[in-house]
């Protein structure tokens, strides 16, 4: 496959479909892989599906969008299954080079939307892992903070965001990670910060394209827990502060992490964590997502939440802060690992778009709060209840 | 580019090494220290061109950040620092050892510190109490084996690289809202970058930043980079940069994994973001783009193109944000405009809040002086400058003017949340802006962008305003009038002084500017010709009728000795209109008084600092301080609940009301005042219902008024005001029977009527008999008055419920009749008229105290002299002044604009509905019984 080759190389695919002038302003691409796009090109193949996999394009993936550039530089928004459009994998596949890699590819839509309360939030419209559709594991709303998107080092992801806010035509929406690889055109910004290009989506009725596409590459090292952010909406900054905020969480190629049992540390395995929580600590309420690591369903727990957990099990917290506020998480009663040390800790300093990710046993039930002084008061505390026995 | 070799220590480097070689070798068996070196490191500060300071070694250029000076940890450092500032600055190096000196060299002086890396890491030396102005500059203490931080290879491997195999090194403060960088060269060359730099790489680079920062914390993110958390084998992509002082030293391999790219680095706090703070780190192809690949570009600098010197560089001036009465934004450079625009020469231009740029410069904010949160906000700018596709050349697609948070373009500057720390905004359209603060809109900060090849300074043809109208000609009237208030609100000297009373003589900058349609006028003479000057002013006159008890006024701006801080309360005795004492509390340094309440018996006043975090509790009968509470940022007002005598404070800088049980020591509760995940609301003036269970607060951030259930915390009613965005509304009165509610919408010179469900009943347009083009007044509503209300701010409805009293800046008092929400009067006021609040007079009827910012008296306003239900003979009953004299009480010794800074108003005992039904006896018995039964 092109992504492996490229991951080979030490570069990934990038998103967007490019011109032979814009591949000539950024020559990190190996000749290689220009020449590919080039041949990609001339037979009017998106850049993207020609690394797409057999399973996906197979099915047609009619919801697959594609952005094409054409020559004035404006852009076409063309479904795949248009049949023009669709490179034939096995042609592709066979001008490629082989390569053995572990890691899952993962095919997802996304789109922004707008909130009754006025807030933005994404939503999860398609998920497939190597070709099985795992959508069915988010909820069919909007959330906030958006869907959490677990991945494995190794893997692959090609992305794709679609703007529903159809009351601002002119605003794009985008998706900026943090962690993982990808190349500039996969940044998910304007181009007045990353001088290439607008690297999002506007809505139906708006003015430029309806889609953009990211490829991410979860290279080993980018294990970690990572926030994804707009970074379009209304100026450069984005309107991550509005509700367009979710979750990566990148588990370790070698499927165990680092654990507290209260006073001791341990390994343990991923597959022994019982349950995921994502906290996001924004401006005024910790906003909640809890997925089953069993049947991988993600629950969106809404602010301040109530966390429940069975005594004995191991939980896994992913805090990530949002907005303005220098934060301090305390839950209480506990100690979990410093990340990337030894060291426990009962109290971690947390500043917007830092995250801070620990697995502990859950002993007894406690309260979160995040001890700023103003936001403390304005109700930026929850519950952690574990129960015991059988239910 | 000014360029300087870095401080690579002293000659003896090579043999300190392998001194550290064998002691290495020795695994710390034996005393290493005795091999450890010794460096010397000679500052100077200097006052760099636009006011700011900056250090230099030796003959060097001074910088910001100052010269970075590598060491090895064991080493020694002494350190002597010159004082050539005006300003006494210290000098700390919080986390290295520091023997010597202790105090600030004074101006001119040198004095010797000596320091011990005792630790790896980068260390900020800096200027104490200047540091935020641009002394500062970092240490950085390698490890003994020469060894740089590890750094994560595109396949995640941890790759160890020796600081002698770096490619560069970048040294980014964080400061306010601002990055100062500099780039040190694989050959130790130290490269000033100014403000958020370019940072250029070519691709697989080894690069090493070192991120400091001094003041409000931060995060900082760089775009598509990991790298290791010191100590740990934690990756990470974004680092906490702690309160005060902190820094953090990483090194990337450029674009591993990634490739080549313009990958932005920023702070993520995002009120920082939407104040300019951000830049790129450039990785380039190693080919294709010739020598210029991996070339770091400057940003905006001090030395750089600022009126009047000339550069081909981009300049940079800087205002600091202040709690100092008139000088809320005060440029670095003070008055140095003096002199420098051509016909000033030995003339006072009046105000240290204006600053002249070319095209191209930048302006940059710090919040070096305050003690609590602001917004650096555009008011008015040119209308040109909204336009991206002016702006950027990057056409909108519809080819309308975007008018929301300034996609692409620079202006409207804004920010979302209020915060600490400053900003940066790079200007590029000739013309005039004038920036504010949301929270405190009286802050002003303005700048010329004046294109050096036309005449006269230029203004421009047309502004936008926040308040949503656009293209407003140069020359109207309602653009002169609001540089007029300009110039008054920032030049303490402009203010109007009636002890003893004296001409009101106003000062303007006496300099051509160029104006609509291209015409060149002396703005002074403009302003002269247009407003008059020299009005004689009156001696204050008191009512012939007294009031009952007494009325509290907080003099916001009058000076004492004993503090920093400005403000006093000055409280009078309204039996005979003399001032009992003056209070200004300087064993906490009360900062900014702006609003009072009593507590049910009259005993306590609750006592809010604006520019400050608390609220301060005081007994009333002596002045004494009872209790200095946190609250939350820039609390505005404070009242109680009438049922169970519950203090609620507004957080005007955040996003809640402050809620302290009767009784209490402290805050219990913040209420929210917008859902979660909302934009914060930033409420200021609220009133609460008779009934106690509802708080209605005007919320400045979101134009609107929000109603919520102080029991439930619900958020009941969120009601718009203003047609358009940018009313501001500022203040909330109520009716007697809480049927209705008034809101004054400064931005929009309008009153909005809501009732008690939330339902906007009716807007009061304050300046129907105005035009704003020539000025005129005159009926044009046909309501029979001549009347003209701009930014109106504090409104209380009479507590018999028959009359708004409305403080506008025009200035006037408007009073608006309350069974026709219509304006019934207009009578005069003092520059910056702001405060009003009811009082009740001796025999029956009620006083309104209205209180001017930029005079030293009291208007008090009789709406119904003869008490029949008809206010039309509304009239001003008396003045009073302001000015203590040597037998006034005080706490501390009066020491500068006395009398000045009329916010805040209180009369004791507090005569509105249901509150006045709690009066204690001792006070009931004084009232009328109408005075004690106003309403239902």
């Amino acid at each position: 496959m092109k992504s492996k080759y490229l991951h080979a190389t030490g570069d990934i695919g990038h998103a967007r479909h490019a011109s032979p002038m814009r591949q000539s302003r950024h020559s990190m691409l190996k000749p290689v892989i220009v020449l590919l796009l080039s041949v990609g090109m001339l037979l009017g193949v998106p850049a993207e599906s020609i690394g797409s996999d057999t399973a996906a394009s197979g099915k047609g993936e009619s919801l697959q969008p594609l952005v094409k550039a054409k020559t004035d530089g404006r852009k076409e928004v063309i479904r795949a299954d248009d049949k023009k459009t669709i490179s034939t994998p096995a042609a592709t596949a066979k001008s490629q080079p082989a390569q053995q890699s572990a890691g899952s590819r993962h095919i997802i839509e996304m789109a922004g939307e707008e909130t009754e309360d006025g807030l933005l939030a994404y939503r999860m419209v398609s998920h497939r892992i190597d070709g099985v559709d795992v959508t069915s594991r988010y909820s069919p709303q909007a959330t906030i903070p958006g869907p959490t998107i677990v991945l494995t080092e190794g893997d692959k992801v090609r992305l794709t965001i679609r703007n529903a806010v159809n009351t601002r035509p002119e605003q794009q929406i985008s998706v900026h990670v943090h962690g993982v690889h990808y190349t500039i055109l996969s940044d998910g910004t304007l181009k007045i910060i990353n001088r290439v290009e607008d690297e999002g989506a506007h809505p139906q009725h708006g003015t430029g394209g309806r889609f953009y596409t990211y490829l991410w590459d979860v290279a080993p090292g980018t294990a970690g827990t990572w926030p994804y952010h707009d970074h379009n909406f209304e100026t450069h900054n984005g309107s991550e502060d509005r509700g367009l905020f979710g979750t990566v969480i990148v588990n370790p190629a070698s499927g165990a992490v680092a654990a507290s049992n209260g006073s001791s540390a341990s390994s343990v395995s991923i597959q022994d964590i019982r349950k995921d929580y994502v906290l996001y600590l924004a401006d005024d309420a910790f906003w909640g997502m809890e997925i089953d690591s069993a049947t991988k369903r993600q629950t969106p727990l809404g602010v301040n939440p109530a966390l429940t957990a069975g005594g004995g099990e191991y939980v896994r917290f992913h805090l990530i802060a949002m907005g303005t506020y220098l934060n301090r998480f305390r839950l209480e009663g506990y100690r979990w690992l410093e990340p990337g040390t030894t060291q426990l800790i009962q109290a971690k300093n947390i500043g917007p778009l830092e995250n801070h990710a620990f697995t502990i046993k859950a002993l007894n039930s406690a309260s979160y709060v995040n001890e700023n002084f103003s936001r403390r008061l304005m109700g930026m505390r929850g519950s952690f209840n574990v129960t015991h026995g059988t239910p | 580019m000014n360029k300087h070799q870095h401080l690579s220590g002293p000659r003896a480097v090579a043999m300190a090494g392998i001194a550290r070689l064998l002691c290495a070798m020795a695994l710390l068996l034996t005393p290493c220290a005795i091999w450890a070196a010794t460096h010397t490191l000679a500052l100077t500060a200097e006052i760099l061109p636009n006011g700011q300071y900056g250090y230099k070694r030796g003959d060097g250029q001074a910088v910001i950040p100052g010269p970075t000076l590598f060491v090895r940890q064991g080493d020694t450092i002494q350190v002597t620092v010159t004082n050539n500032t005006d300003k006494p600055a210290g000098f700390r190096v919080p986390g290295l050892a520091t023997h010597g000196a202790t105090q600030a060299p004074p101006h001119g002086g040198t004095l010797s510190y000596s320091l011990t890396a005792g630790k790896t890491g980068a260390y900020p030396y800096y200027g104490e109490g200047q540091e935020l102005l641009g002394l500062f500059g970092a240490i950085v203490v390698d490890r003994p084996d020469g060894k740089a931080e590890r750094f994560v290879d595109g396949d995640g491997a941890l790759k160890s690289v020796d600081v002698q195999q770096l490619d560069k090194q970048y040294v980014l403060f964080m400061v306010g809202s601002t990055f100062w960088g500099s780039e040190i060269s694989r050959s130790g060359t130290e490269t000033p970058l100014w403000t958020n730099p370019i940072l250029g790489a070519v691709k697989d680079d080894v690069v090493r930043f070192h991120i400091l920062s001094l003041g409000p914390g931060h995060t900082f993110h760089l775009h598509a980079h990991r790298w290791l958390e010191p100590g740990t084998n934690s990756i990470i992509d974004t680092r906490l940069m702690n309160d005060v002082a902190d820094s953090h030293t990483f090194t990337v391999k450029a674009g591993t994994g990634v490739g080549a790219g313009s990958w932005q680095y920023h702070c993520h706090l995002f009120s920082h973001m939407e104040a300019g703070m951000h830049g790129n780190f450039r990785v380039d192809a190693p080919s294709g783009q010739g020598d210029q690949a991996g070339l770091s570009i400057a940003g905006a600098s001090p030395y750089g193109a600022i009126f009047p010197n000339s550069s081909t560089e981009p300049g940079l001036v800087t205002f600091v944000i202040s709690d100092e009465p008139g000088s809320w934004f005060r440029s670095a450079r003070g008055d140095a405009l003096i002199g420098a625009i051509p016909g000033t020469e030995g003339r006072r231009i009046s105000t240290r809040s204006l600053e002249v740029i070319p095209p191209g410069s930048s302006v940059n904010f710090i919040m070096a002086d305050t003690r609590t949160v602001h917004t650096m906000t555009s008011l008015i700018w040119p209308s040109e400058a909204d336009d991206p596709a002016k702006e950027t050349g990057h056409a909108h697609p519809d080819g309308k003017k975007p008018r929301s948070r300034g996609h692409l373009a620079s202006m409207p500057f804004d920010q979302s949340r209020a915060y600490k720390g400053g900003g940066i905004v790079k200007l590029t359209t000739p013309g005039l802006y004038v920036f504010t603060c949301k929270v405190h809109p009286y802050m002003f900060g303005a700048v010329i962008v004046d294109d050096p090849a036309t005449d006269g300074l230029d203004l421009g043809e047309a502004i936008d305003l926040a308040t949503g109208i656009t293209d407003l000609p140069t020359s109207s009237d309602l653009a002169t009038r609001l540089l007029r208030t300009f110039f008054i609100a920032t030049s303490p000297g402009n203010w109007q002084n009636y002890q003893p009373p004296t001409p009101w003589t106003l000062t303007y900058p006496s300099v051509p500017v160029r104006i609509t349609g291209g015409a060149v006028a002396d703005l002074s003479d403009v302003l002269v010709a247009r407003y008059g000057n020299h009005q004689v002013l009156t001696a204050p006159v008191p009512p012939a009728t007294p009031g009952v008890g007494e009325v509290w006024v907080n003099t916001q701006f009058e000076k004492t000795a004993g503090k920093t801080k400005p403000g006093t309360i000055t409280a009078i005795d309204t039996a005979n209109w003399s001032i009992i004492r003056k209070i200004s509390l300087p064993q906490i340094n009360m900062n900014n008084p702006h609003n009072m309440w009593t507590n049910r018996d009259q005993s306590v006043v609750y006592q809010t600092q604006w520019f400050d975090n608390k609220l301060t509790l005081i007994n009333r009968s002596n002045g004494a301080l009872i209790r200095n509470i946190q609250v939350g940022e820039a609390p505005a007002h404070v009242m109680t609940r009438p049922d169970t005598d519950d203090i609620t404070v507004t957080n005007n800088g955040e996003d809640g009301i402050s809620f302290i049980p009767a009784g209490g020591t402290e805050v219990s509760k913040m209420i929210p005042t917008q859902k979660p995940g909302q934009l914060a609301a930033n409420p200021h003036g609220h009133w609460i219902s008779a009934d106690g269970t509802r708080v209605v607060t005007p919320n400045i951030f979101t134009n609107d008024v929000g109603f919520y259930d102080l029991d439930s915390e619900a958020v009941l009613e969120r009601t718009p005001t203003g047609t358009v965005p940018g009313a501001h509304p500022i203040a909330i009165a109520m009716m007697p029977d809480s049927s209705k509610y008034y809101a004054a919408n400064l931005l929009h010179h309008s009153v909005s009527v809501v009732d008690g469900d939330g339902t906007l009943l009716k807007t009061i347009n304050l300046i129907a008999d105005y035009n704003p083009i020539d000025g005129t007044i005159v009926d044009r509503d046909g309501n029979g008055e001549a009347t003209a209300g701009m930014l109106p701010i504090q409104l209380p409805v009479s507590p018999d419920g028959r009359a708004v009293v409305v403080a506008t800046m025009t200035p006037s008092i408007i009073v608006i009749d309350t069974k026709t929400d219509t304006v019934a009067k207009m009578l005069p006021c003092d520059p910056g008229c702001h405060g009003a609040n009811f009082g009740a007079k001796k025999g029956g009827g009620y006083y309104a105290y209205v209180t001017s910012k930029f005079s030293n008296e009291l208007i008090v306003v009789d709406v119904d002299p003869n008490n029949d239900g008809n206010i039309s003979d509304a009239r001003i009953a008396g003045r009073v002044s302001l000015v203590g004299n040597g037998g006034t009480p005080v706490d501390d010794p009066v020491s500068g604009l006395p009398g000045y800074g009329g916010q805040g108003v209180l009369g004791i005992p507090n005569v509105y509905n249901s509150w006045v039904k709690h009066l204690p006896d001792s006070w009931k018995s004084q009232l009328t019984a109408e005075q004690r039964n106003p309403g239902p």
